[in-house]
């Protein structure tokens, strides 16, 4: 895989269904605000999974929350399926770095919590629960709660909790980061096997470059502060994909070119 | 891939956390008991241990009788300020008008030393229970309002934004995820204000009663029966060791319900 071969698209897609258009985010504005991001023009394609990879700080989590609807631009604006993003809405599913789960709620309890804040029919989602949960393989602990599960499980309730409301939309803000390195590895494999079966979109906050290529359709690279989109790459490998790929030469080649650009910044 | 369960005590530790204070305890009650008997010490002064036993048995009927009066009303000044600073707690976290307003006073009156006000008890609500019962709620009532403010407030902010992204409303927020995070905060404070509900009824029936634990106290110190003053102290820890023990035993519970235990 030559470089060449990475295919530059523009950033602004027309027929995304997740659409950032000039957004500015000022935080504290007066003497002593900080420009946290500056001219993010950004879309993702319906049922495209990318990645917005950058350095700590460089306010990657801070344009997922606008997404989310739980910040706002301060310039600019974001629409999800053509719709204005001004508060949030019930068809996105959100992770976090920490699970959030309930202590005191079972697995399936925790997975079937927006059912209770949404009011909704418990009896429909209870096999819908129980069905992701034997999905990432915890048919065996859904009555144990959080303090009796490893990290890695507890991140996996959590996704199965995000896509309880089949959600058109998934935004997780550095899921897998408070992992250790093997149980990280393992998560992107849960997770790129769920995305073989469930094809949504999805957005992906990460500083790890290797999460990022192996996990996406698409990268897109954030300066540090102002954050702003420096590098958009398409990820040309087919689907499914497993472990073995990050072994190949073109992974690592695309790899570079990524920390290429990352380091360049510095 | 489950938590590991507790590192096995070894025999030694679990001597040594059992019976080393218990050992302890004995032994500061054998010297007391050598030293009053060695040096013949006035017994109105200070006691033998030995006496303050006998002093159990030959007043057990009058002890006895006066413990309910002061554990009833320890109890329900503590339930009501528990149920009242909850209530005023939620209601903060709920509104920030009434944080605002209330939360500054509530903190500027905790630091005036509430025992002095025990006399305006007496005055506003007459010389029978209601006045210690009152002047319990207001001494005990501190710790829960100002502990679950907190605990209310330190509601993983993540968890709080899921629960926004939810379009969770604010109610909904408060009591299904604020205020069981805040419950491990809640029995810390009752802890604390258990004993100070019992501080507030002994107060309450030194200045004026015709029962109780404290009114028997000032009713052996008046007759220098200082044997039965012992021994009454005595039952006041029994009955706070007895409180205390149940909001342990809630405790226990609460990390259960959270997995923990």
């Amino acid at each position: 895989m030559s470089e060449s071969s990475t295919i530059r698209e523009p950033a602004l897609q027309s027929d995304s269904y997740v659409h950032a258009d000039g957004v500015q985010k000022i935080f504290n504005p007066g003497p002593n605000q900080t420009i946290a991001l500056e001219h993010i023009d950004c879309g993702v394609g319906e049922g495209e999974f990318v990645s917005l990879l950058g350095p700590s700080g460089c306010g990657k989590s801070t344009l997922l929350m606008m997404i989310a609807g739980l910040e706002h631009p301060t310039k600019g604006n974001v629409t999800i399926g053509g719709q204005p993003m001004v508060k949030p809405r019930e068809d996105i599913g959100l992770m976090f770095q920490d699970p959030t789960l309930l202590p005191w709620k079972t697995s399936l309890e925790n997975v079937l919590f927006p059912v209770k804040i949404l009011n909704r029919d418990r009896k429909k989602y209870l096999p819908i629960a129980e069905d992701l949960l034997s999905r990432v393989g915890l048919e065996q602990f859904l009555d144990k709660k959080p303090a009796q599960l490893s990290g890695g499980m507890k991140q996996r309730v959590a996704i199965c909790r995000a896509l309880l409301y089949d959600p058109s939309l998934l935004l997780m803000d550095e899921p897998f980061s408070a992992l250790d390195a093997i149980t990280r590895d393992e998560m992107n494999q849960v997770l790129m096997d769920l995305w073989q079966d469930f094809k949504k979109t999805g957005l992906f906050v990460t500083h790890s470059i290797r999460e990022a290529v192996f996990l996406s359709d698409r990268v897109l690279v954030m300066s540090a502060r102002p954050g702003t989109i420096i590098e958009n790459l398409v990820v040309p490998f087919e689907r499914p994909r497993d472990f073995s790929l990050v072994e190949t030469p073109e992974f690592n080649k695309i790899c570079a070119h990524l920390r290429g650009k990352i380091d360049a910044q510095h | 891939m489950s938590a590991l369960p507790n590192p096995k005590h070894s025999f030694l530790t679990g001597v040594r956390d059992s019976f080393l204070p218990v050992l302890l305890f004995l032994l500061v009650i054998g010297i007391w008991e050598f030293f009053t008997w060695y040096t013949n010490y006035p017994k109105s002064i200070l006691p033998r241990p030995s006496a303050v036993v006998v002093a159990i048995f030959d007043n057990w009927d009058l002890i006895t009788k006066n413990i309910l009066p002061t554990a009833s009303v320890a109890l329900g000044g503590f339930l009501l300020a528990s149920i009242i600073g909850l209530f005023l707690a939620l209601l903060m976290t709920w509104s920030p008008w009434a944080k605002d307003a209330l939360y500054p006073n509530i903190v500027g009156f905790q630091i005036v030393p509430k025992i002095a006000w025990a006399p305006m008890f007496v005055l506003w609500l007459g010389i029978e229970f209601e006045s210690r019962l009152g002047f319990a709620v207001f001494i005990s009532i501190f710790p829960i309002i100002i502990s679950m403010t907190a605990g209310l407030k330190n509601t993983d902010p993540s968890l709080l934004k899921l629960c926004e992204s939810l379009t969770a409303s604010k109610l909904q927020t408060l009591f299904l995820v604020r205020f069981p995070f805040a419950l491990p905060y809640l029995i810390s404070a009752m802890k604390m204000s258990i004993t100070m509900a019992m501080i507030g009824v002994i107060v309450g029936e030194f200045i004026t009663s015709s029962q109780g634990l404290g009114f028997l106290i000032l009713v052996a110190f008046g007759q220098l029966q200082t044997d039965l003053m012992i021994a009454t102290v005595l039952f006041l820890c029994f009955v706070g060791l007895f409180f205390y023990s149940l909001i342990a035993f809630a405790s226990y519970r609460l990390q259960v319900w959270f997995g923990n235990q």
